[in-house]
C-alpha cells in the first residue's frame, strides 16, 4: 500500500471514529423526537453516560462492564428527564436547559469525589478495535471501514434495525402515532405515556452510550469536564437535519465526523486549518444545511407538545 | 414574512404562560427544595453541615467583599437572562446566550486591539463594540427566520458553539502577543477597565451598569410602544401577521436587542473581570442565564432576583471549595435543580386542572 492509501484510509477510519458518539446521540433524539419528546437534555444524558463509564471502569477495569455502565447511567438519568417532561409534562425546552446546567455539575461533582485516580492502564483494546476477518484485508476500505471498534459496528446495524422499526414494525408505528397526534393514539387506546417514556429512556441509553464512547474509547477512559463539548446539541441538530430518519442520520453524522477528522489528517493532506476552526466546523456547516433545508418541513406534528389527556389542540 | 412552521408547534403557549409571573409560592418551593437537595447532598457526602451552611452565608455575604464578589458572579447570569427574557417575550426563542455573550467578550477587545491604548475612550469604545458584536451574534439568527423560516431554537444552540471555537481560535492565534504561550490575549491597559469601585474588592462598574440596564428594559417593556409591540408578537402570532411588514422588523430590533445585552454580558466579564480575553471565562454561563430567565418567569426585576440567589451561591460554593474542600462544581448542582423542580413542578401542576401561572394581565 502506497502512502496516499495509507493516509486515506486513516482519515476514513478517523472520521468515523469520531462520527459514533454524535451518530449514537442523533439516532436516540430521532427516536424521542418521532413520538413527540424534544430532548434538549441530549447534552446532559451524553455526560452522566461519560460518566458512569468512567466509574465503571474504575470499579471494573473492564471496558465492556464500563460501556454497559454508561448506558445504565444515560439510562437512570433519561429516567430522571422523562419524569419531568413525560409524566409531570414539564415545558421540554426549560426541562432540558435547566438539566444540562444539573449534569454539568453533577458529572463534574462525581469527578472531584469519586475519580481520585488515573484510569487503570491498558486492556481497552477490546473496545476500541475489532478487525473483521476478511473484510479487514481489504485494501483502503478494511483499515478504514473494518477496524473500528465494535460499538461502530453497533451503531451503524442501529440505524439500519431503527428505519426497519420505525417504518414496518407494529412499534415503530404506534411511536410514530404518538408524536404525530397524541390525542388520537390515546383515543384509540394507546399508552401514550408510556410509550413516550419509553422511547425518552431509550434516547438515554444510546446518548450514554454515546457519552460512554467518548469517554473509554476516545479518550482512553478519563473523564473530563464538559468533555462532550457541545455534541448533544450538534446531534439534536443531525436527527432534525435527517428528518428523523435514520439511515439520513447515519450519513450526516459521518459526513461531519470526517470533517472533524480533517483535523488530525488534514496536515498529511496538505489541508492546514487552525484546530480550533476544525472544531467549529461541524457546527457550521450543520447550520448552513439547517439554513438551506429552510423550514422544518415534516416535523412529528405533536413534537414538544406534552400530553394531557382532554386538552386537545 | 413567510409563517414558518414551528419546531415545536405550541410554543406560543408555552410563551403566553411563562410571559406571566409565576405564582411565587411555587417558584419559592422550588428553590427551597433545591436547597434541601444541596443541604442533603453535603451532608450524605460525609462534610459537616452547621459547618458548611455557616461558611456558605459567610462566603456569600460575609463581609463586604464577600458581597462584592456575590454581586461580580451575579452580573453575567443576570446580563444573559435579561437579553434572553426579551427575546422570549418578544416570540422568538432565543438560546444563544453564550455565544452573544462569547462575542460581547470578543468586541471588547477590538478597540483595543485596533487602536491601541488610546486613554479614557477606550472604554467606552470597547462596551459599545461588545454591544454591536453581540447584537450582530443576535440579529443573524432573526434575519435567517425572516429569510429563510429556519427555527431559531437550533440556529442559535449552533450558534454558541461556533462562537465558543471562533474565540478559543483567536486567543490561540491572531490575538495572542508574540512569544507568549498561554491561550489569552494582551492585557487592556489600565484606562480601558472598570477598575474595583471599591479599595479591596472586585465591585466593578458593570455590576452598577447591569441593574440599570435591569430597569431599563423593564421600562422598556412595560412602558414604551415597542415593549408592547414585542410583548404582544410574542404572544399571539395573528396580531403579527396583521402588522404586515414591521412585525419582522420587531423580530429583528428584539433579537438585536437581546443579542447586544446578552453580549454586554461578556464585555463585562473581559473589562471588569479577566481584563483580557481569555479561553473558557464563560464555562456555561449563558446556559445559566437562561435558566434564571426562565425561573424569573422572563420578568427583569425577577431575573435580578434569581441571579443574586445563583451569584451567592456560585460565590459560596468557592468558599466551600476552599474551607471545607467540598468541590465548587456543587453551584452547578444547585444552579441546575431550581429549574429542574420549577418545571417539574408546574408541569404536574397542569395535570391537576389548576392553572399554574397566574391569571393574564
Amino acid at each position: 500500500m502506497d502512502i496516499n492509501a495509507v493516509t486515506l484510509a486513516l482519515f476514513l477510519a478517523g472520521g468515523l471514529r469520531l462520527s459514533v458518539p454524535v451518530l449514537l446521540a442523533a439516532l436516540g433524539e430521532l427516536v424521542s423526537e418521532r413520538a413527540g419528546v424534544f430532548t434538549i437534555g441530549l447534552e446532559g444524558l451524553m455526560l452522566f453516560g461519560a460518566v458512569a463509564s468512567a466509574v465503571g471502569l474504575a470499579a471494573t477495569g473492564s471496558p465492556i462492564a464500563a460501556l454497559a455502565l454508561g448506558m445504565l447511567g444515560g439510562l437512570l438519568a433519561a429516567c430522571v428527564l422523562a419524569l419531568g417532561t413525560v409524566l409531570a409534562r414539564a415545558n421540554q425546552i426549560v426541562m432540558g436547559i435547566g438539566f444540562n446546567v444539573f449534569a454539568l455539575g453533577v458529572t463534574s461533582l462525581v469527578r472531584q469525589l469519586v475519580l481520585v485516580d488515573a484510569p487503570p492502564a491498558g486492556a481497552l483494546r477490546s473496545v476500541t478495535m475489532m478487525k473483521l476477518p476478511w473484510l479487514s484485508d481489504i485494501p483502503v476500505l478494511g483499515r478504514a471501514l473494518f477496524s473500528q471498534s465494535p460499538v461502530f459496528y453497533f451503531a451503524v446495524l442501529l440505524a439500519v434495525a431503527l428505519w426497519l422499526m420505525l417504518r414496518f414494525t407494529r412499534l415503530g408505528l404506534l411511536l410514530r402515532a404518538v408524536g404525530e397526534n397524541a390525542a388520537a393514539a390515546d383515543a384509540a387506546g394507546q399508552p401514550v405515556l408510556r410509550l413516550r417514556f419509553s422511547a425518552a429512556v431509550f434516547t438515554g441509553l444510546l446518548a450514554g452510550l454515546g457519552g460512554a464512547y467518548l469517554c473509554i474509547v476516545a479518550s482512553g477512559g478519563t473523564f473530563i469536564d464538559n468533555m462532550t463539548a457541545g455534541r448533544g446539541y450538534l446531534a439534536i441538530a443531525i436527527a432534525i437535519f435527517a428528518r428523523w430518519m435514520p439511515l439520513r442520520a447515519l450519513l450526516v453524522a459521518v459526513a461531519l465526523g470526517l470533517l472533524e477528522a480533517l483535523q488530525f489528517q488534514g496536515q498529511y493532506l496538505g489541508i492546514e486549518l487552525p484546530a480550533p476552526l476544525l472544531m467549529a466546523t461541524p457546527f457550521a456547516i450543520a447550520l448552513v444545511a439547517w439554513i438551506a433545508m429552510g423550514r422544518a418541513g415534516a416535523a412529528p406534528a405533536d413534537l414538544g407538545r406534552p400530553f394531557l389527556r382532554g386538552e386537545g389542540r | 414574512m413567510p409563517e414558518p412552521k414551528r419546531l415545536i408547534p405550541d410554543l406560543r403557549r408555552l410563551l403566553a404562560r411563562l410571559s406571566v409571573p409565576l405564582s411565587l409560592r411555587v417558584t419559592l418551593s422550588a428553590f427551597v427544595g433545591s436547597l434541601l437537595l444541596g443541604l442533603g447532598l453535603i451532608a450524605c457526602l460525609g462534610f459537616p453541615l452547621l459547618a458548611a451552611i455557616r461558611v456558605a452565608v459567610e462566603g456569600a455575604f460575609g463581609d463586604t467583599r464577600a458581597i462584592a464578589d456575590t454581586l461580580v458572579f451575579m452580573t453575567p447570569r443576570l446580563l444573559v437572562a435579561l437579553g434572553a427574557l426579551v427575546a422570549i417575550r418578544g416570540g422568538m426563542f432565543n438560546l444563544g446566550g453564550e455565544g452573544q455573550l462569547q462575542m460581547g467578550a470578543i468586541g471588547a477587545m477590538l478597540p483595543f486591539l485596533a487602536f491601541g491604548d488610546i486613554g479614557p475612550a477606550l472604554l467606552p469604545m470597547a462596551i459599545l463594540c461588545g454591544a454591536l458584536c453581540g447584537a450582530l451574534w443576535g440579529v443573524i439568527p432573526a434575519v435567517l427566520k425572516l429569510w429563510r423560516g429556519a427555527d431559531e431554537i437550533i440556529v442559535t444552540l449552533l450558534m454558541n458553539f461556533i462562537a465558543i471555537y471562533w474565540l478559543k481560535y483567536l486567543v490561540q492565534g491572531p490575538m495572542r502577543p508574540k512569544g507568549s504561550t498561554f491561550n489569552m490575549s494582551a492585557q487592556l491597559p489600565r484606562d480601558g477597565l472598570f477598575l474595583p469601585l471599591i479599595e479591596g474588592t472586585r465591585l466593578h462598574m458593570g455590576v452598577i451598569l447591569a441593574v440599570l440596564i435591569t430597569l431599563g428594559v423593564w421600562v422598556m417593556l412595560q412602558h414604551t410602544a415597542f415593549g408592547l409591540k414585542l410583548r404582544a408578537s410574542g404572544q399571539s402570532p395573528g396580531f403579527v401577521r396583521l402588522q404586515g411588514e414591521s412585525a419582522g422588523r420587531t423580530i429583528l430590533t428584539s433579537m438585536a436587542l437581546s443579542g447586544a445585552i446578552g453580549g454586554l454580558a461578556g464585555t463585562f466579564e473581559v473589562l471588569g473581570v479577566q481584563y483580557r480575553l481569555i479561553d473558557g471565562f464563560s464555562s456555561g454561563l449563558g446556559f445559566e442565564g437562561l435558566a434564571v430567565a426562565f425561573l424569573a418567569g422572563l420578568e427583569p426585576f425577577g431575573a435580578l432576583v434569581v441571579s443574586l440567589y445563583f451569584g451567592a451561591i456560585n460565590n459560596a460554593a468557592l468558599a466551600l471549595q476552599s474551607t471545607l474542600s467540598i468541590p465548587a462544581a456543587l453551584a452547578d448542582v444547585l444552579s441546575g435543580l431550581p429549574i429542574l423542580l420549577l418545571a417539574v413542578i408546574s408541569g404536574a401542576m397542569l395535570t391537576k386542572g389548576r392553572p399554574v401561572w397566574t391569571s393574564t394581565r
